[in-house]
């Protein structure tokens, strides 16, 4: 592997993660708000 | 990233991955390669800001653990575990992006060194952290065995720091750096730190909503029970 492909790997891992995790809790949050709401409704 | 009922965290957001797309654009187009290391050097753009942000987010931990035991108020303890979750995050981030580094500069994926060490120390203790959270029941116990295990943890900060300073290391202490290069650094503090913060916010929010929904079912239950149980007898 030449110097730019590690610099490429090591950008896509260590953005890849900040962003994946931030991707992560959008989802986890819409989620849970669906979830709050169906408890509302049955109330 | 979380949606939220106002305007302010999209726009705090698109700010946020502006500054980064801006960042990148820099690297790419504004920022020369190092004269020894060649194109694999940029990588210290990322992994640094990681790092600072790494120690950033254990400080929080600190200072939550602290305020928890001072204040017994679990606001405190959801800002702990979300200090905890992102700075296991941004300490993989800079044990890769180093790994990586390592392999090109130095041709090992990993070396025992000083510094080297305590940051894989300083991961696996909040790794640790996270993980001896989720296996108390109590509430109340979790976040006091939380909050001394998070001010215990905090210690291997000061260590990863000053290893390299102190200890002959591998690692490079310090780097000289051009006045691009100086001004492409300040410019990755930015989107990292924005990026950080958010994440950490939007966990603490998360924490907030789930414990006042747990809380809510547990109260919710009472009455129910006590209604039952009365009608029983």
């Amino acid at each position: 592997m030449t110097g730019t492909q590690y610099a490429i790997a090591a950008y896509v891992v260590g953005l890849g993660l900040m962003l994946l995790y931030g991707l992560t809790l959008w989802v986890e949050s819409r989620s849970v708000a669906r979830r709050r709401r169906k408890d509302h409704a049955e109330e | 990233m979380p949606q939220q009922s106002n305007g302010l965290p999209r726009a705090f957001w698109a700010v946020t991955l502006l500054t980064l797309a801006a960042a990148v654009v820099v690297l790419l187009v504004y920022t020369p390669d190092e004269a020894t290391m060649g194109p694999v050097q940029k990588i210290f753009y990322l992994h640094l800001p990681m790092a600072i942000n790494t120690f950033l987010a254990c400080l929080l931990v600190f200072v939550a653990s602290v305020s928890y035991l001072w204040q017994r108020s679990a606001w405190w303890d959801d800002l702990a575990v979300a200090g905890a979750k992102v700075a296991v995050l941004l300490c993989s981030g800079v044990l890769i992006t180093g790994m990586i580094w390592g392999k090109s500069a130095w041709g090992h994926w990993w070396t025992w060194s000083p510094r080297l060490t305590f940051s894989l120390m300083l991961w696996l203790l909040y790794v640790v952290y996270l993980t001896v959270r989720a296996s108390v029941e109590s509430g109340h116990r979790r976040a006091v065995v939380g909050a001394v295990y998070g001010i215990t943890a905090f210690l291997d900060v000061p260590l990863v720091w000053l290893s390299a300073r102190l200890m002959p290391d591998i690692h490079p202490a310090s780097i000289t750096l051009s006045g691009e290069m100086k001004l492409t650094l300040a410019l990755w503090f930015v989107p990292v730190t924005l990026m950080t913060f958010g994440l950490i916010i939007a966990r603490f929010r998360l924490n907030r909503i789930i414990r006042d929904t747990t809380d809510e079912t547990q109260r919710g239950f009472e009455p129910v029970n006590l209604h039952v149980s009365e009608g029983i007898a």
